[in-house]
């Protein structure tokens, strides 16, 4: 618990961009950048986009203090600007937007 | 004469033994009670340290999936989480759902991963609410949400 506590005190993300590809079924790419002290498995993250949970792959299996993430949605179909939401397996969280 | 006081001393001592023998023994019991309730009340204090989760969804967009609201909850505690609707309580704005008004998918999530609690749409109007799960060892979260 305690372990638990000071890891999650530790850790921090920042979602720094958001980028599509074009066309009415899009990619998204979204770069997280590991803010915290501690390293994160990136395969325990989870993302929402526009609500709902959505699969996803990233350029690394770790994210380490400082690093950044390259995690790619695929064939995204929202319009509007859209809310993103990444979640640490601990249960960081921070939000992003883009407008498609 | 000589028998009266040996024998007197000898029951004495005979009634002395066994006042201490049951005195232990019930110690003893006493001592055992107390070592099994602290045994499981410690299963139960580390049961409730290694159970965390959270409700991770984006509060401005819940989804809606036919006739059920969907929110997400996280394992982020270190124990398997097993989630029913016997094992969870669920409120709306200080409400408790009847069981048949919700369900969880998958009924097991292991650390880090996601499962998504089905709450009938009947149970919840538009605006503002406050939803709050209770899980095993009584370890809940809450969250605010607009629909």
């Amino acid at each position: 618990m305690e372990r638990r506590m000071v890891e999650r005190l530790n850790t921090d993300i920042d979602v720094i961009n958001i980028s599509k590809t074009s066309g009415t079924t899009y990619n998204i790419s979204i770069k997280v950048k590991n803010t915290g002290s501690t390293e994160l498995d990136v395969g325990d993250f989870t993302i929402i986009v526009n609500g709902v949970i959505e699969s996803y792959s990233a350029d690394r299996e770790y994210l380490y203090p400082l690093d950044i993430v390259n995690i790619t949605v695929t064939n995204l179909t929202y319009t509007g600007t859209i809310r993103v939401k990444v979640v640490t397996g601990n249960g960081i969280e921070d939000y992003g937007s883009y407008t498609a | 004469m000589g028998f009266s006081l040996a024998g007197s001393h000898l029951i004495f001592f005979v009634a002395s033994v066994i006042v201490a023998g049951v005195v232990a023994g019930a110690f003893t019991a006493v001592t055992l009670n107390i070592s099994g309730s602290l045994n499981e009340k410690c299963n139960r204090v580390k049961e409730k340290l290694d159970t965390d989760f959270e409700i991770i969804n984006d509060p401005e967009k819940i989804p809606l999936s036919g006739s059920y609201y969907l929110f997400y909850i996280k394992n982020t505690g270190r124990s398997k989480i097993e989630t029913t609707n016997d094992t969870f309580q669920v409120f709306i704005d200080g409400n408790l759902l009847d069981k048949g008004s919700y369900y969880f998918s998958p009924s097991v999530v292991f650390q880090s991963e996601v499962t998504t609690l089905y709450i009938s749409s009947t149970e919840i109007s538009s605006g503002n609410h406050r939803l709050r799960i209770v899980g095993p060892a009584g370890v809940y979260d809450e969250f605010v949400f607009n629909v």
